[in-house]
């Protein structure tokens, strides 16, 4: 039985891989999940785990002395999602004896890594059957006001009252066409309720394909142009994208469960 | 027809006021109509009160049209099993300035198909459209022709 203490935080995609640990149907599993922030040293003391599971995106000095002090009795896996600086901690992770997770390339300095493609969450995003789509445009809003203001101020009302957009999770884009936020079964429901899909970070094409809605390609048009032209974003789903695929495949086999 | 005004509180100041009044006038129109309010406090003096008063408990087996004017009073009613249609009286649209509510939140009200939206002006009704469902009328301000049109229409 191998035990897993994970820190609850990191990215949306780290997330995923914590909830499909968690729901992985595997005997030789007991695994916890909590915020490990400013706790690391007293929770692998009281809970003795076997593998830590961390997001480099929270990377800090505890974890860092941690590594120096305990990798020798704990197997330690880092979660990374975006390019680390400075790169000399890739040099201390691999003498540290540390596993490395690199989601979408992130980490491709390192020598022994895991690399997972672009994976969706497919214990949440699935197709909802019985459900009528509404002839309106989900937007999925960036954090940048900037990048947002300048897709979309031309096609809001009241310069626009041809096209129905309904706004989504920036709580500081002031309009009264941003509804509010969501979490990820409520993106599911968006998904699977709306005509059309623009996501102005493009953080969510996997989602989108999956949940059949028209992603409209706002790469190189406005969103008036990819709406008339059909210009829509198509990725090619396979079983690799889905993240129970990655865990129960890879990262468990990785960890070496 | 059973007619119900669900507000929790009456105070002294205008839009109360002209609540009240349209619920009066709206006694005028229809006197063969059941016509209740539902409040539990009642911190004004109609002299003309031509309608019922019942605590808001009874709103929730209220066989009936029940009238609320504001979301924080249709979350809670929208639940209610008896009320046969609820409109909800929109004076601005609360979901604007609240931007970092769960959209659910809105949605689960203003979508729920036992609830009817007015709204006060055209801008509203274009934005209401937008964002959730068609209201059922544009009233600019609150009168008991306009309730009773909005009634007929159901």
């Amino acid at each position: 039985m191998q035990k897993i203490l994970a820190h609850i935080g990191g990215s949306r995609q780290y997330r995923s891989i914590l909830r499909h640990i968690s729901i992985a149907n595997n005997t030789n599993i007991n695994f916890m999940a909590e915020n490990l922030h400013s706790k690391l040293f007293d929770t692998c003391y009281v809970q003795k785990p076997n593998i830590i599971l961390y997001p480099g995106v929270e990377y800090t000095q505890e974890i860092h002395n941690f590594i120096v002090q305990k990798s020798r009795e704990v197997q330690i896996v880092l979660y990374l999602d975006r390019p680390v600086q400075p790169v000399d901690l890739f040099k201390f992770w691999s003498d540290a004896g540390c596993k490395i997770v690199s989601y979408n390339r992130a980490a491709s300095m390192a020598s022994d890594v895991l690399e997972c493609d672009m994976f969706y969450d497919d214990s949440i995003f699935t197709i909802i059957p019985n459900l009528a789509r509404n002839c309106k445009i989900a937007v999925s809003l960036s954090i940048d006001n900037k990048k947002n203001h300048e897709l979309l101020d031309s096609v809001l009302y009241p310069t626009q009252k041809e096209y129905n957009l309904v706004l989504f999770n920036n709580p500081e884009f002031k309009n009264p066409q941003n509804i509010g936020i969501y979490n990820e079964p409520d993106l599911n429901y968006i998904l699977n309720t709306f005509e059309y899909f623009v996501d102005v970070d493009q953080e969510f094409s996997l989602e989108a394909a999956v949940c059949g809605i028209k992603n409209l390609d706002i790469n190189n048009n406005t969103i008036i142009d990819a709406l008339i032209n059909q210009q829509y974003i198509k990725p090619i789903l396979a079983d690799k994208n889905k993240c129970s695929n990655f865990v129960n495949n890879e990262l468990i086999k990785y960890m070496g469960i | 027809m059973n007619i119900g005004f669900l507000c929790p509180e009456i105070n002294q100041n205008q839009i109360d006021h002209d609540i009240l009044q349209a619920i009066n006038g709206l006694c005028e129109n229809r006197p063969l109509d059941n016509i209740v309010l539902f409040n539990n406090n009642y911190n004004t003096v109609d002299a003309n009160k031509k309608y019922y008063i019942l605590p808001m408990s009874h709103s929730k087996y209220f066989k009936g049209i029940l009238f609320v004017f504001d979301t924080e009073t249709a979350s809670m009613s929208i639940a209610f099993p008896g009320p046969t249609k609820q409109i909800l009286v929109l004076k601005h649209l609360e979901w604007a300035n609240k931007h970092d509510l769960p959209y659910t939140l809105w949605y689960n009200i203003y979508m729920n198909s036992n609830l009817e939206i007015i709204v006060s002006n055209q801008q509203d009704y274009d934005l209401t459209t937008i964002c959730w469902k068609q209201p059922i009328a544009i009233n600019t301000s609150l009168t008991a022709k306009g309730l009773d049109d909005v009634i007929r229409q159901l």
